[in-house]
């Protein structure tokens, strides 16, 4: 049963013409692009095609008796006027009229082509404004990569469409893509997942693109359509969720299992070229490629500058590379700490080998006031030992102070023994090898912190000359670009040229 | 004493029965307080075997018997929405019967009644009820009244952005909202902060989405919560659900009314106070039961003479529909499948 839905979801919009004009499925209701419009001709007998059955019977004989001639007129106007001329050109695109409304004021084809391409421009610089806004000070390079590859496939696909010969087609496939690209984003909140914080600027830009493409829609379909096309472009999302890059997807898509080219039924429908002959359609064809060619060769500058911005920020959003970048942020972090670093640590050695001197000093002085002491403690030994000869010719145990002196003169000798070492310390510390270690200590310091300051100098011009080179290469891939688009144009100048001076010898003779 | 245990035996299994199959309506507290969290909101879901799953979850519909042969042409013309329903049940009914053929065009709503009066349409699909109008002058020309069959059921979901606090509706407070002549009496509500919302809502403008007045929603919303009064000027009018639930997600003072099978992320469905005082959510449950108060049905009228069969296919195509298969296209397309009691109230009427 699921598949026999999903079927029916696939061929909802399928049709087939019968006698009484659009019939079949559902689809008949709404506009599969020319069926509708070719029901919507005969729906008002006294319209358009009553013009193009005149124009047909008028290029009728023409397309008998006076083919090699306008041929000739058709590559001339190729030449001279259509591949510069405006898409929008009413003579050309005669005066049929796209499926208008009673309500709503009619819209031709021609207004239809010329709005549809605004549109798109419009559309596009409006991305380009939004994204440019989400990527500028934002220090996150998956949300910068996400704004740029959105922007270049909206843009890519945008002006794809906006290439497309038939103004219906144009209109139809970018309802779509804005309608599918504003339903990923904003309903199905994938904004507030990629760029969080920032959703608002994006909200506000889909949405108003998506309004203001049923806006243009709503020039020419009629109410219950709109309704109908709204509710397919949501049929169609809920059967494929998953589905986030939604901007390469086209009306033909809903229209699955019609088998037919979409441009060779803008011709046949179009009526314009329908008598000319298989020879005047293929001039026709290669005007409207010629056309094409130029629309995308006018944009492909920006779409270039901003896929190569996106191969950029995808580059920075790779988990490597950024892994990479951090490591080598890091390594330059250090290198630039280095000679700090090595300073700090002479200072400290300098600092500890100041306060050793001092405290040597100290110790000295202190030796000095413990000689002193000495020389009064002995004197004041002497006295007690006068004392002791005393005591004793009394004939009672005097004071023995015997113990206290052997005491004493143990910390004499050992006191003097440290007062002999710090003598000698004092000599060391004076003496020309100690001042020739601290020199030695402190040029050490000094070479060390030169080295760092060399190698990190040494990685910093590595880096800028890799730069360099980097940026040596895209501006000459960017030169080879405009040669080649310029060698193209030259090329298809000299054709054109050819095709003129064929055309004019044709008419000449 | 044996009689009062008995009683209390009684009296517990009720209560067990009772609290199990409670529906899921905020309860607890007062009506002006009552608050369902967003756990409670589940809407259809686009998976089909999900549906499929779900479409008889409490109904026994009984299955489709094909008859041997069928030939011959069913013509539909009618409003759009119903009409997508219509061409889904077709590729299944064309599976089974490939000598049918059916033509179908979806246009304004206003077209399907005439082109039952005229005769050019076999079956019409629309998204509300014929007017008393359009019976009338039907039953003017052929003395006898079309048959609405109802196909499936549909709910209009009130919409805001997903960070709105507005814990719940009444019909009352929608059309203080909505309406700019507020027939129900209520006071004119233009700003959140007249609905209890505080800080930051509390001077929000509340901007409206909706229908315009050629869809049936709109018409339904009019007559269901307006009481027939008058939208007011700021209703900012789109071409379809999408697009209006699209227009709340991107505005976060807006509220809109669509199907409910436009719910997505970025928004919120709003419960509404239903007949008896509670907030419904519209789920499946909820609608099927009635319990959710902005319920509309899809209908297919047919032009059948009393005690006569439909000319053609036709009644084979609305039995087809009718059906436990039937049912499960209307749940796998989004819609919400009839109940058995209203099922066996569409047969009826097409047997008698």
């Amino acid at each position: 049963m699921m598949r026999i839905v999903a079927e029916s979801a696939n061929r909802l919009v399928s049709a087939s013409i019968t006698e009484h004009g659009i019939t079949a499925e559902m689809c008949a209701a709404l506009p599969c692009e020319h069926e509708w419009w070719s029901h919507e001709l005969q729906r008002r007998p006294n319209r358009p095609h009553t013009v193009f059955r005149r124009a047909n019977q008028f290029a009728a004989p023409l397309a008998g008796r006076l083919l090699p001639a306008l041929l000739g007129v058709c590559i001339a106007s190729l030449v001279c006027g259509g591949c510069s001329a405006p898409a929008g050109n009413p003579a050309k695109e005669g005066p049929r009229q796209v499926g208008a409304t009673d309500v709503n004021q009619p819209i031709g084809s021609a207004e239809l082509d010329e709005l549809t391409r605004a549109f798109a421009d419009r559309y596009v610089g409006l991305l380009a404004s939004t994204c440019d806004a989400l990527k500028k000070d934002n220090p996150d390079p998956v949300q910068r990569r996400e704004a740029q590859v959105l922007m270049v496939d909206c843009a890519t696909n945008v002006y794809d469409i906006a290439s497309n010969a038939d103004a219906f087609t144009r209109m139809l496939d970018l309802v779509v893509v804005t309608t599918l690209v504003s339903q990923v984003w904003i309903d199905d909140d994938r904004v507030a997942e990629v760029f969080a914080g920032r959703e608002e600027l994006l909200i506000r830009a889909l949405h108003h693109g998506r309004v203001e493409a049923w806006a243009l829609a709503a020039q020419v379909l009629r109410p219950d359509q709109i309704d109908l096309l709204d509710y397919l472009l949501w049929d169609w999302r809920r059967h494929n969720p998953d589905m986030v890059r939604v901007s390469f997807v086209r009306f033909s898509n809903f229209a699955i299992g019609r088998g037919k080219s979409a441009n060779s039924e803008v011709l046949a429908a179009s009526g314009l070229y329908a008598n000319v002959g298989r020879q005047g359609q293929a001039v026709a064809e290669a005007r409207l490629l010629t056309e094409r060619m130029f629309y995308m060769l006018k944009r492909e500058p920006n779409l270039l500058r901003w896929q190569v911005e996106a191969i950029k920020d995808n580059t920075l959003a790779t988990p490597e590379v950024g892994n990479g970048l951090t490591d080598f942020h890091r390594l330059t972090e250090q290198v630039e700490q280095l000679p700090k670093n090595v300073a700090a640590e002479r200072q400290a050695i300098l600092a500890a080998l100041t306060e050793a001197n001092g405290v040597v000093t100290s110790l000295g002085q202190t030796s000095n006031s413990i000689n002193e002491m000495l020389k009064t403690a002995d004197t004041l030994f002497a006295r007690y030992d006068t004392w002791d000869r005393w005591g004793i010719a009394q004939g009672s145990r005097p004071f023995d102070i015997r113990e206290y002196m052997e005491g004493l003169k143990e910390l004499a000798v050992a006191v003097g023994k440290m007062n002999d070492m710090l003598k000698s310390s004092n000599e060391l510390l004076g003496s020309s090898e100690w001042d020739r270690r601290i020199q030695q200590v402190s040029q050490s310091a000094d070479e060390r912190m030169k080295m760092a300051a060399e190698q990190s100098q040494r990685v910093v011009h590595d880096a800028f000359w890799r730069v360099y080179v980097a940026i040596s290469i895209l501006f000459a891939m960017f030169i080879l670009c405009l040669m080649a688009v310029f060698l193209v144009i030259r090329r298809l100048r000299i054709v054109a040229g050819n095709a003129s001076d064929a055309g004019r010898k044709e008419m000449s003779k | 004493m044996t009689w009062l245990h008995l009683m209390m035996v009684i009296a517990l299994v009720c209560a067990v029965v009772v609290g199990c199959s409670s529906p899921p309506v905020i309860d607890g507290r007062g009506a002006s307080d009552q608050v369902v969290h967003n756990a409670d909101i589940a809407l259809p879901v686009a998976e089909g075997d999900a549906n499929s799953t779900r479409v008889l979850s409490g109904d026994v519909l009984p299955p489709y018997e094909p008859v041997p042969s069928l030939s011959g042409k069913i013509t539909s013309i009618g409003e759009s929405t119903t009409t997508n329903l219509v061409a889904r049940v077709t590729v299944e009914f064309r599976r089974m019967y490939p000598d049918v053929t059916l033509q179908v065009t979806a246009s304004p709503i206003s077209i399907g009644p005439s082109a039952l009066l005229e005769g050019r349409a076999d079956i019409v699909p629309m998204s509300r009820p014929l007017t008393p109008e359009e019976v009338q002058s039907f039953t003017k020309k052929y003395g006898y009244p079309p048959i609405e069959i109802k196909v499936a059921a549909d709910a209009l979901a009130i919409y805001v952005e997903k960070g709105n606090p507005v814990p719940g509706l009444t019909l009352g407070q929608l059309d203080g909202i909505f309406s700019r002549t507020q027939r129900r009496g209520g006071s004119s509500i233009e700003k959140w902060g007249q609905l209890g919302l505080t800080g930051e809502w509390t001077d929000r403008q509340i901007t409206l989405y909706g229908y315009g007045p050629e869809d049936g929603a709109y018409q339904i919303f009019q007559q269901q919560v307006l009481d027939g009064g008058a939208f007011r000027l700021s209703l900012r009018v789109e071409g379809g659900g999408s697009s209006i639930v699209q227009g709340v997600a991107a505005d976060p003072g807006a509220i809109g009314f669509a199907s409910v099978f436009f719910a997505c992320k970025r928004v919120r469905v709003v419960p509404l106070a239903g007949a008896d005082g509670r907030f419904y959510v519209p789920t499946e449950g909820n609608i099927r039961r009635h319990r959710y108060p902005l319920i509309r049905f899809l209908y297919i009228c047919v032009n059948k003479p009393p005690r006569q069969p439909l000319d053609g296919p036709a009644t084979e195509f609305l039995r087809f529909l009718l059906s436990r298969e039937g049912q499960q296209i209307v749940a796998a397309g989004g819609n919400i499948p009839l109940n058995a009691a209203t099922v066996e109230q569409g047969r009826r009427s097409l047997a008698e």
